[in-house]
């Protein structure tokens, strides 16, 4: 049981963290086109009904089961050499009472290309076949309340005007250091996040997202045409892919705060190929489990295979870690966030359960 | 001593009569015949036509009377001055070594005395020496020989105990060896090993983070 001293320096040093990164934020807020943010004065915006003037996790979550909204909203993707692209996309959310509302993302531009450039029509492709992802995975969302309450905390850094609306800064701080660092504001009125930026334990900005206009209605979404279907638990996903063999059901006990989140099935466009994907959650941050059959060995006439040899191909840089294995005509990879590399010996584990398995 | 090719044959050197055995017997007929006459006549038919004895013998006539008298020494080496320099000599370099630093050096010795101190003699210690120590009774004998017996049984009892259990201990383990390297495992001890990849894959979380694919 730590001392009181020893919390003491761990609070002090979150709450150092926490000024340090809201000045990082302050500093990097007017980058591109966003617009520029002020704190308000001494007297507080009063907050919207139902909504606390400073946002709890249960706000948060309330607000994304039953908020409806239109953002115009800007997305920055970096290289590893600091080079920005920000593109320019529209998000409606029909809420519908749960954790997972229906949504649309539709690309709209690349900030600084003339449309119909080439690199604007990469883009627009991209969006076309995985913008589903950049709402899912890509912005601040309570995913799981409880799971989130236990392993993040809320440090409320004060009144923010954001998208020329009242807004509320807070630092979402995880209770392990292998996690990213969010700094969010928060609508006073809905409590929908109008900024957020996503740290690593470097303090180094791993991504962003910032809304220049919002409105609190959606128009009636069309239903778009979805390659991904989703499902209870794995037994019904196994059931839907025609039952194949030499796939697993994941042990994730060394991530032990994730819990699954939701059991994906996806269709790629190009080859037809199915997989299924498996997203675990602590309640904000996220890792995926997919594992697709009936795929070639990519490893076959590695010199490290020869002699019956196992090799896991890793891939990781301050955003994102990626592991890739494959057994019995099935191709598994694990990926989540750069800095939690408790991945690696999941991916040990998950490797060594098919080995067994098959 | 005779030079070792002037000995009989079974005198010599076991070198020296390997190679004479090898020999072909008028070569030995011929050697043994100066060896036996020292620098006397020998045989000259044979010399002629024989090179190797022909020079055996041209260094014996040459050689042997050299060898057969011993060389008088010089007159200074046999006069008594010479012989007390040298001695003086090896005194010098014997003190200059060293063991004999180590000798000059040492402490003298204690002049040993033929009788004790006074001192001494009047201390607790002489009185104890000469005192003699009372003997303990044969009661107290015989309880110190039993309890010397019973520390003997009971040490005799957990001795067999532990022999019994090492003996115990060492058959389990035995067989838990021999199970293990006799039985078929169901499952096999796989090594995997990481492989680091400079390029980022192809998988949608990489379209997540960056957005496209670099």
């Amino acid at each position: 049981m730590p001392s009181a001293s020893i919390l003491c320096v761990i609070a002090f040093s979150r709450a150092l963290t926490a000024a340090a990164i809201t000045m990082m934020a302050l500093a990097t807020s007017g980058w591109g086109a966003a617009q520029s943010t002020t704190l308000v004065g001494k007297s507080a915006v009063a907050s919207g009904a139902g909504q606390p003037l400073v946002p709890t996790l249960l706000s948060l979550d309330q607000s994304l089961r039953t908020q409806d909204f239109t953002a115009i909203q800007l997305r920055r993707f970096r290289d590893d050499q600091g080079n920005v692209v920000s593109v320019r996309e529209r998000l409606q959310v029909d809420a519908n009472g749960s954790a997972r509302p229906g949504f649309a993302v539709t690309f709209l531009q690349v900030e600084g290309e003339l449309p119909g450039s080439a690199t604007d029509l990469k883009w627009q492709q991209k969006y076309a076949q995985f913008a589903s992802l950049f709402y899912t995975h890509g912005t601040f969302r309570v995913h799981e309340l409880t799971a989130a309450a236990s392993n993040y905390t809320l440090h409320d850094f004060g009144p923010v005007v954001r998208a020329n609306r009242a807004a509320r800064r807070m630092v979402v701080f995880p209770a392990t250091v292998d996690k990213a660092i969010w700094v969010v504001d928060f609508d006073s009125l809905t409590g929908v996040p109008l900024y957020s930026v996503e740290f690593d334990s470097q303090l180094h900005v791993l991504a962003e997202v910032e809304v220049l206009s919002f409105t609190n209605a959606v128009a009636p979404l069309v239903p778009a045409l979805s390659s991904t279907t989703q499902h209870n638990d794995y037994n019904t996903a196994i059931a839907f892919m025609g039952g194949p063999r030499q796939m697993i059901d994941p042990i994730v006990a060394l991530t032990s705060e994730y819990q699954l989140d939701r059991v994906e099935v996806r269709d790629d466009p190009l080859n037809g190929r199915q997989a299924l994907v498996m997203t675990y959650t602590d309640g904000v941050d996220q890792f995926v489990v997919v594992q697709s059959p009936g795929t070639p060995d990519f490893f076959a006439g590695l010199p490290s295979m020869s002699g019956g040899g196992k090799s896991i191909a890793r891939y990781r840089d301050p955003a994102m870690s990626v592991l890739l294995f494959w057994d019995a005509g099935v191709s598994f990879h694990v990926a989540g966030r750069g800095s939690l590399r408790r991945l690696d010996d999941l991916a040990q584990a998950l490797y060594l359960q098919a080995l067994s398995t098959n | 001593m005779s030079a070792p090719e002037n000995q009989p044959p079974e005198n010599q050197p076991r070198d020296r009569r390997d190679r004479f055995s090898c020999l072909p017997p008028t070569c030995r007929a011929f050697l043994c015949t100066f060896a036996d006459n020292g620098t006397g006549a020998v045989d000259g038919t044979h010399a002629e036509q024989c090179a190797e004895c022909a020079k055996q013998h041209s260094f014996q006539t040459r050689l042997g009377s050299l060898l057969s008298t011993r060389p008088i020494s010089p007159e200074l080496l046999r006069t008594t001055q010479f012989a007390e320099m040298l001695h003086e000599r090896i005194i010098e370099a014997a003190a200059s070594s060293s063991l004999g630093i180590l000798v000059a050096n040492r402490d003298s010795a204690p002049i040993h005395s033929s009788a004790w101190p006074e001192a001494l003699l009047e201390s607790e210690v002489a009185r104890s020496t000469i005192s003699a120590t009372p003997q303990p009774s044969p009661a107290m004998w015989a309880k110190v020989r039993h309890s010397i017996m019973a520390g003997v049984s009971e040490r005799r009892q957990p001795r067999h105990w532990r022999r019994l259990l090492l003996g115990i201990t060492t058959a389990a383990a035995a067989a838990i060896v021999s199970g293990l390297v006799l039985s078929n495992g169901t499952t096999k001890e796989s090594t995997i090993v990481f492989t680091d990849l400079d390029t980022m894959p192809g998988v949608e979380f990489a379209i997540l983070r960056y957005g496209a694919l670099r």
